[in-house]
């Protein structure tokens, strides 16, 4: 602290030594500033820890003093939420489903990506306006007729076919994420693999892949979060509870559990964690896909 | 020869049109079915005489079109629409300046702070709702703690009070998208010159003046830009109108944006409503969004080339 104080001190003024005075005042001046940071942290952090209390509680307790620390905690709350609510069986789902549909949304996506930044072809204007037009689209303007084209097609409630809703769902945004990263790749490597006698899927699968990476580490990191948290189109698309996914089955708890608010605030911390634990682990990559994705247009 | 007749002809080199395809259809295929087709349907769907739950093959005359503006939850969503605009402007964006700025003054822990701010965005919107919902509707959250402390003359019943519910509503909404704003005015303040600081902190400019005076105007256009999206994110918003909303006591409707009334008539149009009308809301928002987006693209052009 004291260090930084000094050298920036030194830089402004390189002729004035700071005496003890000015030094407690600067110091103070940057304490200061901390004090609209905590606060916002606190506001930030309030639902999360009320949550994560409940999640001990007893349920009588909730009402008599709700924002109190619980008096005795209960950490078979989380036993019964994970067995009799069956959120054991709807993580295994939510897992299953983000997963795939991660990977898949990775792959159609890139796919496109590639065409659309390194070859021209006839209609590429016109088939480029198109998926833009996806940019444009509010996501429930699409829920009203989505879930009669989804039993058309044979995907409902079928967690493969959500997977592929989901997937599909991200194209626009995706597309024109990594077409934007693909545009920057050295077009000297494109050229030398096919030297090398490469075609299209070789250059696609040895070349801009693999120089896509952190591009599509953007893109994978932001769709898990996405799928992990998604509850409409879930329930559009889906109706056997063994198939719901942890937002859609934890929503359906409450009626089973009998209003047991503990029980509940267990099951959500529960699917809440994995979220947060993926999000610091990849959390350089969202930050980076922000900046990157909406300073760009400016 | 050859060369360049292949190149007029627009194929990179090694790019063949089978390949082209192959590689735009699965993309394109899932796209035009689950986003595109959708909405065309109800295109159509608006535009249909219904009886019952079935269509009928006969132009309606624009029948739901009259309806919708004659329906004052229409009016009343679109209100809301842009009350969670307002909102937005004048907490969400100012506060998040507010600590981008203090971020950015060489303070400790910046990397900490942005993510614990971003932790709102990662959540599952649901059990942030379901949170909110019990805090600020139950008895024992907000009311409760403002009697325990012994305000009891403010309480409300924050949901369901005409006027006063409407804004409570997007709270949580902007709480939710501060850390966002925040992880973009850091990179864009990072984008401003050290020296612009520095020559002004040398003329004995205080904190308040370096914001004031050097920031503001630096990161301008990306401040103009936020308030753009932000916008355009109200027109769009749904989530948490459509989550909290079911108060018991608030009346039918009154906290619904657009896209929240849309959301509730599609979950429930097999029992209660009408999917040719529904549909007409829907193709509506839709309009209104490309409408907006293409208005600003427009501007945004016309500005760059002045």
């Amino acid at each position: 602290m004291t260090q930084t104080i000094d050298s920036s001190t030194n830089l402004s003024f390189p002729l004035k030594k700071p005496g003890i005075y000015d030094r407690l005042k600067n110091l103070a001046a940057r304490l200061l500033l901390y004090i609209p940071l905590i606060l916002w942290g606190l506001i930030t952090i309030f639902p999360f820890g009320w949550v994560f209390i409940t999640s001990f509680r007893e349920q009588t307790e909730l009402y008599s003093r709700p924002f109190a620390l619980p008096v005795v905690w209960h950490f078979e709350n989380y036993l019964n939420a994970w067995e009799e609510a069956h959120v054991g069986l709807y993580a295994r789902n939510s897992f299953m489903v983000t997963v795939l549909s991660t990977a898949l949304a990775v792959l159609v996506s890139a796919m496109p990506a590639y065409i659309f930044s390194r070859i021209n072809f006839r209609w590429k204007g016109v088939l480029w306006a198109y998926v833009l037009m996806g940019l444009m689209v509010p996501g429930v303007t699409t829920l009203l007729t989505l879930g009669v084209i989804v039993r058309k097609v044979g995907l409902y409630d079928n967690l493969l076919g959500l997977a592929a809703v989901y997937a599909f769902a991200g194209v626009p945004f995706n597309v024109f994420l990594l077409r934007s990263f693909m545009q920057t790749i050295p077009r000297e490597l494109e050229e030398a693999a096919v030297m090398d006698g490469a075609g299209m899927g070789a250059v696609f699968w040895h070349v801009i892949l693999p120089m896509s990476v952190p591009a599509l580490t953007t893109v994978a990191t932001f769709h898990a979060l996405y799928v992990w948290g998604e509850y409409i189109l879930s329930v559009i698309c889906l109706i056997s509870p063994e198939k719901f996914l942890l937002p859609m089955g934890i929503k359906n708890i409450l009626g089973e559990f009998n209003k047991d608010y503990p029980g509940y605030a267990a099951a959500m911390v529960m699917s809440m964690i994995p979220s947060l634990i993926f999000f610091l682990v990849f959390q350089r990559y969202v930050v980076k896909g922000i900046s990157a994705g909406a300073l760009k247009d400016i | 020869m050859a060369v360049a007749k292949k190149s007029s002809k627009g194929y990179r080199g090694y790019a063949s049109p089978l390949g082209i395809f192959l590689f735009l259809f699965p993309a394109l295929l899932g796209y035009t079915v689950f986003t595109v087709l959708p909405i065309g349907v109800q295109c159509v769907y608006s535009l249909l005489k219904w009886k019952g739950y079935t269509p009928l093959l006969q132009f309606n005359n624009f029948y739901y079109y009259t309806v919708m503006f004659q329906d004052k939850y229409f009016w009343g969503s679109l209100i809301n629409n842009v009350r969670i605009w307002i909102l937005g402007a004048f907490l969400e964006i100012p506060i998040a300046l507010l600590l981008a700025f203090i971020l950015s003054r060489r303070v400790r822990g910046v990397g900490f702070f942005r993510v614990l701010y971003y932790i709102p965005q990662i959540i599952p919107v649901l059990f942030l709702a379901m949170i909110f919902k019990f805090l600020i509707t139950q008895e024992y959250g907000l009311n409760g703690l403002l009697r325990a402390v012994g305000l009891g003359n403010f309480i409300q019943p924050w949901l369901s009070k005409d006027g006063l519910s409407q804004w409570v509503i997007g709270i949580p909404g902007t709480w939710q998208g501060v850390g966002f704003w925040i992880v973009i005015f850091i990179a864009a303040i990072a984008g401003v010159s050290e020296e612009l600081f520095e020559a002004a902190q040398l003329d004995g400019a205080n904190d308040m003046q370096l914001l004031r005076y050097i920031t503001l105007p630096s990161i301008r256009s990306v401040v103009v830009f936020a308030y753009i999206m932000l916008g355009l994110g109200a027109i769009q918003s749904f989530m948490w109108q459509f989550l909290i909303p079911s108060a018991p006591g608030a009346p039918m409707g009154q906290n619904h944006t657009l896209g929240s009334y849309i959301a509730e008539l599609a979950m429930s149009y097999r029992s209660t409503s009408n999917l040719g009308y529904a549909s007409t809301l829907s193709v509506s928002l839709f309009v209104i969004s490309v409408v907006a987006t293409v208005i600003v693209w427009r501007v945004n052009q016309w500005s760059q080339e002045r």
